[in-house]
């Protein structure tokens, strides 16, 4: 890899995760109007000067709403990828040095976290614990920690095979202080690169979760609930599921991007050995 | 009877590979195969064998960083593997390492200084505010430079590294230094160097050196004593002088007909 | 059969190597000796047209009289395939793990020669014959780690060898192997080089390899040749500074030696960026005079029957011959 050529993926990926976000941020001090106000008189307006998308089918400003949701789905995939990350990053790094049958029970745990598909299993918790935008963030942590334990293990498990963790081991430092000191920093990027793909599935899932109405509540916007409220306008209001479902598109392959972009120039197996 | 400060007793260890058919009966791998010799204090010992005949695997046990499957590792009379965890922490100190790469035995994203402290900060006995001086004081013994301790392992050359590993083994004044092949990966400019400075540090600190290369020209330019390894056995152990003249076994001669070309 | 005018390795206006001549012909084998940045595997790297992007080639590469250093890189590849061969030091890393011994060789005869199946396969056989792998048959059907180190190095070897090529390269071969299976592989390929006729051009940092298997030397340091002979004469008399200190820094087994401390070279090898205007030994060699540092010291005939780039003989009051030989 030349030095200063950012490769293409993450390049456009920076771009719309840039956007999502800076939209996201925006939407918690200022929106157009007020996302849940009411205007029934002007429902189903198309895009105008006053209203830059139109209105929906309760005459709210669709930007408004767009955006808000943005900041929703944001929130919870921050939240959800942190929180897994964090518990899942913490088993895989005990598994790793403990090794023995504390790592294989941690692993076959994992596995069991995999054999359910993820999203039936976080349709399954967030019923079991009633439809709330919190319990959207414990579901999507909760699919999250195996994966992000597996990540960590795998990275883990080759770093400790370094001379410079035999020579910490050498000096008397325990597992806890070696894992914080040498195998955390040296894991970091495979983690960060997994994150920022966890992340676009966490919003996908955000929105899946919402549209089966087990996520977002009314008032509060979110796409999926966008794009489920629009599925019965089609044929009326066609536009009213395009525009959630292009934001999720653009969230979705913006952060799926920059995650293949950041693997592809972190990933030692791409970098050119060095020859005496 | 004087007490040896290292002493290995009909150590062995097994590594199970995994199964080649589903019915196979596991295939075992005997790494080290009843081992047993003495080290005293301010004694080079030299382990010498080709790759895979169990060198590296006695030191890591050596090093309690493996468990032997059989047999005991006594260091200053006390078997390491029946210490607790905190005692054997405790001990560390006495016992350290240098490692082959010297690319590899440092962490890149630590400051020399940072790696060196390293095991005085495990041990946590000492008096913390002491330890910039103890930096200061081991770079210099090894012939850097005390201002060396705030820069970051790429900007130094593989015989740099290959000090600053040195340094930090022998910062908490250990008694025995474990060196595997220590020499391999440098250049022979600066290979001699390093070897110099091991057999000055055996002379002013006193250490006993367990000295593991698969170079019998390089052991034989240190070791007081060799022992030869092959296949997880010792097949040879005597004074350097008497290994080199009088080779006992066939196969140490044939090491001898390797090295003097 | 390879002549080398002038060339040059360039990092913007660093130079990995410096106006490096040499010729090898048919049968001859050539070593190259020096320490990590010494330039050595630039120049082997630039002998096969495989220098890394960023990096200029300046000067004449002649194989077999046609001049490839204008060259594109359609034709080196058709060189590499049929002139030259390069083996390297780690020879697992340089075989597909996923692939079976007989059709990694086999490869290069099916791609460029479009011989049968059939035909290649005999062809395999002689060669694994040829290069010393024994049970040939069985072999074929082999992956690369069931194989020792020896064995590896063997079937790259067979591999290299697949289309007669007329120069060898080989790239510290023995450097990861143990010391009599190394052994075993340089007289190997002495004797390859004799019965077939062909250049060998032999990489190494291992000055007892070296000696064991090349008539002719280069000594290389911080990319300069520093001194050239015939590899016994330079070997047993050498006029460099930095040739003597590298013969005597090397741990030898004598008879009844107990520990001893070495003669050394101070200092350490000097970055390719970092190098001194002059000699480029100067600041290092124990016999530096003042003119050492600033002037770049031209070839002068030695003692050996070489040639050595040192200011030292140019002064006719000094000693010329360096330290006493061996």
């Amino acid at each position: 890899m030349r030095r200063g050529a950012i490769p293409a993926n993450l390049m456009v990926g920076g771009i719309l995760v840039a956007m999502v976000i800076g939209v996201a941020f925006i939407s918690t001090f200022w929106t157009p109007y007020p996302y849940a106000e009411l205007d029934i008189a002007n429902k189903f307006h198309g895009p105008s000067s006053a209203h830059l998308l139109g209105t929906d089918q309760l005459g709210r400003d669709v930007v408004s709403q767009l955006m808000a949701a943005a900041g929703n789905s944001m929130t919870v995939a921050v939240l959800a990828v942190l929180i897994g990350c964090s518990i899942g990053t913490a088993l895989g790094l005990l598994a790793s040095a403990k090794g023995g049958w504390v790592e294989e029970a941690i692993m076959r745990l994992c596995d069991l976290g995999f054999a359910f598909p993820a999203l039936l299993f976080a349709i399954m918790l967030a019923a079991a614990l009633g439809p709330s935008l919190p319990n959207v963030v414990i579901a999507i942590a909760f699919i999250n920690i195996p994966i992000f334990a597996r990540v960590a293990r795998a990275s883990a498990n080759q770093v400790w095979t370094r001379e410079y963790v035999y020579a910490a081991r050498a000096s008397g430092l325990g597992n806890l202080a070696i894992s914080r000191d040498h195998i955390l920093p040296n894991i970091a990027a495979p983690i960060i690169v997994q994150a920022t793909i966890e992340f676009a599935v966490a919003i996908l899932t955000e929105a899946a979760l919402s549209y089966l109405g087990l996520g977002a509540q009314p008032p509060s916007p979110s796409w999926g609930r966008m794009l489920s409220e629009a599925q019965t306008l089609m044929y009326l209001a066609p536009q009213l599921a395009i525009y959630p479902g292009l934001c999720i598109v653009t969230a979705v392959l913006g952060f799926g991007l920059l995650g293949d972009g950041l693997r592809d120039i972190t990933d030692p197996r791409l970098s050119r050995q060095r020859r005496g | 009877m004087k007490q040896s400060l290292l002493s290995v007793e009909n150590i062995s260890r097994h590594y199970r590979l995994p199964r080649r058919r589903l019915l196979d009966r596991q295939p075992v791998l005997t790494a080290v195969d009843g081992a047993s010799f003495q080290l005293q204090r301010g004694e080079t010992l030299g382990v010498v064998g080709e790759s895979g005949s169990g060198k590296s695997t006695l030191a890591k046990m050596v090093m309690a960083f493996e468990r032997p499957d059989q047999g005991r590792v006594l260091f200053d009379g006390s078997d390491i593997n029946e210490l607790s965890a905190a005692a054997l922490k405790q001990i560390r100190r006495h016992f350290q390492m240098v490692f082959q790469d010297p690319f590899g035995s440092l962490d890149p994203r630590r400051k020399v200084g940072w790696s060196i402290a390293e095991p005085l900060r495990a041990m946590a006995t000492d008096d913390l505010s002491q330890i910039n001086d103890r930096i200061s004081a081991t770079l210099q013994q090894v012939g850097l430079q005390a201002r060396d301790a705030d820069k970051y392992p790429h900007e130094f050359s593989g015989g740099q590294r290959q000090r600053i590993a040195i340094a930090r083994a022998i910062i908490t004044h250990p008694a025995l230094l474990v060196a595997d092949e220590a020499v391999s990966a440098l250049d022979v400019s600066v290979q001699a160097q390093i070897l110099n400075l091991l057999m000055d540090l055996k002379q002013e600190l006193g250490l006993g050196i367990l000295f593991i290369s698969h170079d019998l020209a390089v052991v034989a330019s240190i070791c007081d004593r060799i022992l030869v390894m092959r296949n997880g056995r010792i097949i040879e152990t005597g004074p350097t002088a008497q290994v080199l003249t009088n080779p006992a076994h066939e196969y140490t001669g044939t090491l001898l007909v390797a090295a003097q070309i | 059969m390879i002549e080398v005018q002038n060339l040059s390795v360039r990092v913007g206006d660093t130079r990995a190597v410096r106006r490096v001549n040499l010729s090898i012909g048919a049968g001859e084998r050539l070593g190259v000796v020096g320490e990590s940045g010494s330039g050595k595997t630039m120049l082997a790297l630039a002998l096969m047209g495989m220098v890394p992007d960023g990096l200029t080639v300046d000067g004449v590469i002649r194989i077999d009289g046609n001049d490839l250093s204008r060259a594109s890189e359609t034709t080196w590849a058709a060189y590499r395939a049929q002139k030259i061969a390069m083996i390297f030091q780690e020879p697992m890393s340089a075989l597909n793990p996923l692939r079976r011994i007989g059709d990694i060789v086999a490869e290069p005869l099916l791609v460029h020669q479009g011989i049968s199946r059939n035909d290649a396969r005999q062809k395999v056989l002689a060669l694994f014959d040829e290069t010393g792998i024994p049970d040939a048959n069985r072999r074929l059907q082999q992956y690369p780690h069931q194989l020792s180190g020896g064995q590896r190095q063997r079937v790259l070897i067979a591999l290299a060898l697949a289309c007669d090529p007329s120069l060898l390269i080989a790239d510290e071969p023995t450097t990861a192997l143990d010391a009599n299976i190394a052994l075993r592989i340089t007289d190997l390929l002495v004797r390859l080089s004799r019965e077939r006729q062909m250049a060998l051009l032999f990489i190494s940092h291992d000055l007892s390899a070296v000696s064991r298997t090349t008539e002719d030397l280069l000594v290389m340091y911080g990319g300069d040749i520093v001194e050239r002979g015939k590899t016994r004469h330079l070997l047993a008399s050498p006029s460099h500074p930095y040739t003597s200190g590298l013969l005597s820094a090397r741990p030898r087994i004598e008879q009844n030696a107990g520990p001893r401390r070495l003669p050394t070279i101070p200092g350490t090898v000097p970055s390719l960026f970092d190098l001194p205007p002059g000699c480029r030994f100067a600041g290092r060699c124990d016999r530096e005079l003042p003119i050492c540092r600033a002037t770049i010291p031209q070839p002068a005939a030695t003692v050996s029957g070489g040639f050595a780039s040192c200011h030292l003989l140019n002064q006719p009051s000094q000693d010329q011959t360096g330290q006493a030989p061996r």
